[in-house]
């Protein structure tokens, strides 16, 4: 069942084509994204599901309601995050999280969140007082006070310390577990492969692939790498011999690369290679595309630039 | 109406918080009603001591400062920090964010008004001979009027910086020179005329006569009138120009 629907959506500021023609769907229980570089976007598509602003053109259907009409109910059964943001400084932790529950028809158990965020003992400071870890937690637990059927996550870990941005990746898979509904955005690769069922890639207003992580990383024409370590020096000469072998890196102290655009009859030639030249391969790791590779390809550059 | 008191109550408390933001905004007008009155302590006022006529002025700067240099930067700010935009993601409506507002800015007076009404009293020989309910009346309505005007400024200025400059411009000249601290009737030609442009003259006027004087309800019309034509005025901009970012 789909819980967005995104049908040609156009948005424009001024000369800037924001949103240039971006169809998609959303299915129940997905964690879905949106994976592009600053300024693709991401925030402006988000927002106009969100029902913050309105497209110039298309049809965006969020849990079959149209935002701009019936922004109201949406709100009553959507969680955001948003991507800059600030909270009411002088309210004490629990006097936000009461606050915000007020505005909904079924809140759930402000205590219970703040105890799944692990800032119980801090229910009692200002959240002028809190780090930014810690406001980025409560940020992302204000998105579910409603237990919302839908998240709406813009960038929810940019800028976060490894701990929490750990911490919020699990409290989306729990929230997938409970059977919401995620749409997120994100500039970090690894974010987008760890949590995603599927990405869009977005650049410059359009998707330009939409697939599992791991079928758009099986989609990238790139080599793969393949890194070993062995005791002593190797002849380079033959390893470059083996057929299917592009390149050869020797990396000093044992360590080399190859790389090869397909692994398996590599895999086996080199292990046929260590047998009869009496050599044990160590530290074996095969690296295939990542979701930047994809990017690359598609665009020529990198996603960070 | 949950909502809306819930609303109001963290209003009250984030308002309570913000040391800067109270200490201006209750001492500089005590402060000013304290030092004009001690001025002109004795004297005479149009037929009444010049405690009386302090009053209605002293609740004339509060709800000017209130309504514009609290109400409208505050919202201003939150708007320019995002707190705003947050909100607009959830259900709350921006009638109950506004009305809980212009509450908030009405306790706020309220508490102030009884603080001028306790000093000029107490210090001052004031004596309340008027009508109360007339009195209440215009409380309401000037109030009100107000605190809207001071959410349409909010929502015509681009930043929190224009919105404080803008209220600090509007709300300065007003405090002083609308029949608050001294009678238009003492006033060069020149300020008077300003005077009579601007809308707290007439709150003031008709605060001042209904607090003093009983009068009947025809005295004020006018002075009603006009602030039920800035209302509706300020309520229109303030509906078209109010952003949650």
């Amino acid at each position: 069942m789909k819980v967005i629907e995104v049908e040609n959506l156009h948005k424009r500021y001024g000369e800037t084509r924001a949103v240039d023609g971006i169809s998609f769907d959303v299915q129940r229980g997905e964690v879905f994204g949106f994976l592009g570089p600053n300024g693709a976007g991401k925030t402006s598509t988000i927002e106009i599901i969100e029902g913050y602003r309105e497209a110039d053109d298309g049809r965006v259907s969020v849990m079959g309601m149209d935002p701009g009409r019936d922004g109201h109910e949406i709100k009553e059964r959507i969680g955001i995050t948003l991507q800059e943001t600030s909270l009411y400084e002088n309210l004490r932790v629990d006097e936000l999280l009461k606050l915000f529950a007020s505005y909904y028809r079924n809140p759930v158990d402000t205590d219970r969140l703040l105890e799944m965020i692990g800032l119980e003992e801090k229910r009692r400071s200002f959240i002028h007082e809190l780090s930014g870890g810690q406001k980025q937690r409560v940020i992302f637990v204000l998105a579910l006070i409603n237990d919302p059927e839908l998240l709406f996550l813009d960038e929810p870990t940019a800028g976060l310390d490894p701990q929490s941005r750990r911490a919020i990746w699990n409290w989306i898979g729990r929230a997938k577990q409970d059977g919401k509904t995620v749409f997120l955005t994100t500039h970090y690769i690894d974010e987008a492969e760890a949590l995603c069922d599927r990405v869009a890639i977005i650049d410059h207003g359009k998707i330009i692939a939409l697939d599992t992580p791991k079928h758009l990383m099986a989609s990238a024409e790139t080599e793969q790498k393949i890194a070993f370590l062995v005791d002593g020096h190797l002849d380079i000469a033959r390893l470059e011999e083996m057929s299917g072998v592009n390149r050869v890196l020797d990396e000093g102290h044992g360590e080399y690369t190859l790389y090869a655009p397909e692994v398996q009859p590599v895999l086996k030639s080199l292990i046929l290679q260590a047998e009869s030249n009496g050599f044990t391969l160590r530290g074996l790791t095969v690296e295939g595309a990542t979701l930047e590779d994809v990017f690359i390809q598609l665009t020529g550059r990198r996603i960070r630039a | 109406m949950k909502v809306l008191l819930g609303q109001l109550r963290v209003e009250l408390l984030l308002y309570l918080r913000d040391t800067a933001v109270v200490t201006f905004s209750l001492f500089v007008p005590v402060l000013t009603v304290l030092f004009f009155g001690y001025l002109n302590r004795g004297g005479q006022v149009e037929e009444v001591a010049y405690g009386s006529f302090l009053i209605a002025g002293g609740i004339g700067m509060v709800v000017s400062s209130a309504a514009f240099e609290n109400l409208g930067v505050a919202l201003a700010q939150q708007r320019e920090y995002g707190v705003l935009k947050r909100l607009g993601g959830t259900p709350l409506r921006r009638w109950t964010l506004l009305s809980a507002k212009v509450l908030m800015a009405s306790v706020i007076i309220l508490i102030q008004a009884l603080i001028m009404v306790a000093l000029n009293v107490l210090l001052f020989d004031a004596n309340l001979t008027g009508n109360f309910l007339l009195s209440l009346v215009t409380m309401t309505m000037g109030v009100i009027s107000f605190a809207t005007m001071g959410i349409a400024l909010a929502g015509l200025s681009r930043s929190s910086d224009m919105a404080s400059a803008a209220a600090r411009a509007i709300s300065f000249p007003m405090q002083f020179l609308c029949g608050t601290l001294f009678p238009l009737s003492t006033m060069p030609p020149l300020l008077r005329t300003i005077a009579k442009a601007l809308p707290l003259t007439y709150f003031v006027d008709a605060l001042r006569g209904t607090m003093l004087t009983n009068r009947g309800m025809i005295e004020y019309t006018k002075d009603w009138l006009i602030l039920l034509g800035c209302f509706a005025l300020a309520f229109v901009v303030a509906a078209k120009n109010f952003r949650w970012e």
